[in-house]
């Protein structure tokens, strides 16, 4: 395993330093903001981060796994085709902007903007699972894949306004009470329960063993599933003119 | 508001008429085959007859009847017009209390507005220096495009390098048909230029043509993986476009098709919508960001271009472009084309390229950073001329697209968005889509290119320059013909006889 000491290295120095690194397991420490780390990275290499990385986090990459234990800044997983990424902490804004695929789990609370324009394809079936609570317009634009906010230990309304505007496919399980006025008009609400949990059982679970939080308790709460039966949503806006 | 409601409920008459000559008519069928809109009949008894109200005037079976019986007419209007309630107002009325719908257009913005091009003439040597003979003496129209303005660092910055200084713009598969892109991307190889994938993926058929492609990345982020990023030429950020600055795009359903849907990476028949913002773009830091990010996932390998529609302070937002470390800033004037737009955004937002182009190579000049980044201008290309006023007034190259159809056999009728051209060029469905054969295809978009080259030679040499390069915001080859002084002003020419 490669160890770096990312404290005395300015941004361009470490992703430098990262091209270069032959080795498939890499620890990064005291990492202070550096930002674009494992941006467009198509090899599974397995990454483990101390402190904060900066913005970017795995943009467009296609299969690292990445455990960050800290916080993560802005836009972790934009645009990410595949891979994995625990972040022991929380994350800034529009983190899993148009995520296509891979996993992204966040400890505790996700800011503004999270999930926006995510997306399934085949074998392709993105993942956000939340801890905490999200800011507004979680899962706006939504296309597919699965985002699941589980509201532990947060101060905030589980979900913030504009939750699932625009929202054509995926779905949204929202864990306990969540302020319904934040959720898009258009989105069908359904509590789940039992059985019906059998499609994210698996989630949860993994969320519990990454987090050491009691499967027990999250399962104490019923589960709502957000989601949308049309996938036109904007086939009635337009009149075609002949001009 | 309340849901619309089609009331299905017509009140005007059809828009044109289809006249069938009978005594040139043989009743071969053609028409009832070709036409998508279905305006042609044939009874069992060969009795013909036809359904005006749905022909858009796309001219297929007039130019495909083999004994010319067909012509597409005006219907005769029966409103009772005036000056300022023209009939096509009427119609649009009509139109939205039938339907409660948004008016869809496709195509570039038609109105009369002035044509700033058309009121641009060029300079030509007389007696003080001799004009050049491009048929006997070398004339130079190689580009580059990219970032020149680190000479000091002496790294090399990623460049791209073109024979011919116009390229062909965005158009997405899905918007346009696979033929269309297999015309344009093989034409645009075999000329030395580029061609760009618009948002919606590569498809696997095209792979090969990826190192002459701009790549693009949209809001709605369909087909962006790594390896669509790593097979290109340049990566493009579409911020917005000239046919519909500010919002977003709703490729709709029916477009959407498995082969559509394989390289979008959406499921098949489902809309595919793309956000009016970039969510991780609310400013030009942001966008900086979003470039850099670019940059680092492919390596510092290729320009990054950042496509904006020509907007009110369009220097200005230029201007951040470049210092947020765009190698390319493209501008799309209001004139610039479009699969589907609302007809309002199309018709009245946006700017004329001419004075957005002039207005930001003036402002990065005198910021001086215009040599950080080439300038590419889109819009409303209409020829060569076009093109030669484009680069005096400060572009390094041009996109086209409309005149690039036009070439593959578009005849603007502009109904683009019901996916059922006529012509196989935009439209998914099959059966249309063959109607344009690619080899042909690329035959007649390399001859554009090669017309117009020639062309820009001939002009050039008049003017007594042997390379592009010394014509690029050379503004003293242009004079203003019909233009006020403010007009002169802002694009940074004289008046003819000044």
């Amino acid at each position: 395993m490669a160890v770096i000491d990312a404290g005395q290295y300015s941004q361009e120095e470490l992703i430098k330093i990262l091209n270069n690194v032959t080795d498939d397991d890499i620890e990064i420490n005291g990492l202070c903001g550096q930002r674009y780390i494992a941006c467009g990275w198509t090899k599974p290499k397995r990454l483990i981060l101390k402190g904060v990385p900066g913005n970017n986090l795995a943009a467009f990459a296609d299969g690292p796994e990445i455990i960050v234990h800290g916080n993560a800044q802005e836009g972790v997983a934009n645009t990410m085709s595949s891979g994995h990424i625990q972040v022991h902490g929380r994350v800034g804004d529009i983190a899993g902007y148009g995520m296509r695929g891979g996993e992204l789990f966040i400890e505790e609370d996700a800011g503004y903007r999270l999930g926006i324009h995510m997306k399934a394809y085949k074998a392709y079936k993105p993942l956000i699972v939340v801890g905490g609570s999200v800011g507004a317009f979680a899962g706006e634009y939504m296309a597919g894949g699965t985002m699941i906010v589980l509201g532990l230990n947060t101060s905030r309304p589980l979900v913030g306004p504009y939750c699932g505007t625009g929202m054509y496919g995926g779905e949204i399980y929202l864990r306990g009470d969540y302020p319904v006025k934040n959720i898009a008009t258009n989105i069908e609400k359904v509590v789940v329960s039992g059985n019906e949990l059998d499609n994210i059982i698996d989630y949860l679970h993994r969320y519990s063993i990454y987090f050491n939080y009691p499967l027990g308790k999250i399962l104490d709460e019923p589960f709502t599933r957000l989601s949308v039966q049309n996938v036109r949503p904007f086939a009635g806006l337009y009149a075609g003119f002949v001009s | 508001m309340g849901a619309p409601l089609n009331t299905g409920f017509q009140m005007g008459t059809p828009v044109f008429k289809v006249d069938r000559d009978p005594d040139r008519c043989i009743q071969c069928g053609v028409c009832v085959n070709q036409c998508a809109n279905e305006v042609h009949h044939m009874d069992s008894d060969s009795w013909m007859w036809t359904e005006d109200e749905k022909c858009v005037a796309c001219q297929r079976c007039a130019v495909l009847c083999p004994t010319q019986a067909i012509s597409i007419k005006d219907f005769p209007v029966i409103f009772r017009e005036n000056s300022h309630w023209g009939s096509a107002s009427i119609r649009e009325i009509y139109r939205q209390a039938e339907s409660g719908g948004v008016l869809l257009t496709g195509m570039g913005n038609p109105r009369p507005y002035k044509n700033y091009f058309d009121h641009l003439l060029l300079n030509a040597s007389q007696v003080t220096n001799p004009s050049i003979d491009p048929l006997r003496e070398p004339m130079e129209l190689t580009t580059y495009l990219g970032n020149k303005g680190d000479l000091i660092s002496q790294v090399e910055k990623p460049y791209l390098k073109l024979k011919i200084p116009i390229m062909f713009s965005a158009m997405s598969f899905g918007s346009v048909s696979l033929n269309v892109q297999k015309s344009l991307s093989a034409a645009a190889e075999e000329m030395g230029t580029f061609w760009n994938t618009g948002e919606g993926g590569l498809h696997q058929d095209l792979k090969e043509f990826g190192p002459c492609a701009f790549v693009q990345v949209a809001s709605g982020r369909f087909g962006v993986h790594p390896g669509y990023l790593a097979n290109s030429a340049a990566i493009e950020i579409k911020i917005g476009q000239g046919a519909k600055p500010g919002i977003g795009g709703h490729l709709p359903g029916e477009k959407v098709s498995e082969e559509v849907s394989l390289t979008r990476m959406i499921p098949a028949w489902s809309d595919a919508i793309s956000p009016a913002p970039h969510h991780d773009i609310y400013s030009i830091e942001d966008l900086d960001q979003l470039i850099e990010t670019l940059k680092v996932a492919t390596g510092y390998s290729k320009p990054i271009a950042v496509k904006v529609a020509a907007v009110h302070n369009i220097g200005a937002i230029a201007s951040g472009i470049v210092r947020a470390g765009a190698d390319i800033v493209v501008i799309d004037g209001f004139r610039g084309s479009t699969g589907a737009a609302p007809m309002r955004i199309r018709d009245n937002v946006g700017i004329p390229i001419e004075i957005a182009l002039a207005q930001v190579d003036s402002r990065l000049r005198d910021e001086g950073i215009r040599q950080q980044a080439s300038l590419v201008a889109a819009g409303g290309i209409k020829n060569s001329a076009d093109v030669i006023k484009a680069i005096a007034l400060g572009a390094d190259a041009v996109y086209i697209a409309s005149a690039a159809l036009v070439a593959l056999g578009c005849h603007m009728c502009q109904m683009c968005f019901t996916g059922k051209c006529n012509w196989g060029l935009a439209t998914t469905n099959p059966e249309l889509s063959k109607r344009l054969n690619p080899e042909i295809g690329i035959q007649r978009a390399k001859n554009l290119l090669a017309a117009w080259g020639h062309e820009i030679q001939e002009m050039m040499g008049g003017m007594g320059i042997n390379a592009i390069d010394s014509l690029r915001g050379n503004r003293l080859m242009l004079r203003g013909i019909g233009l006020n002084s403010q007009e002169l002003d802002l694009l940074g020419i004289k008046s003819v006889g000044d």
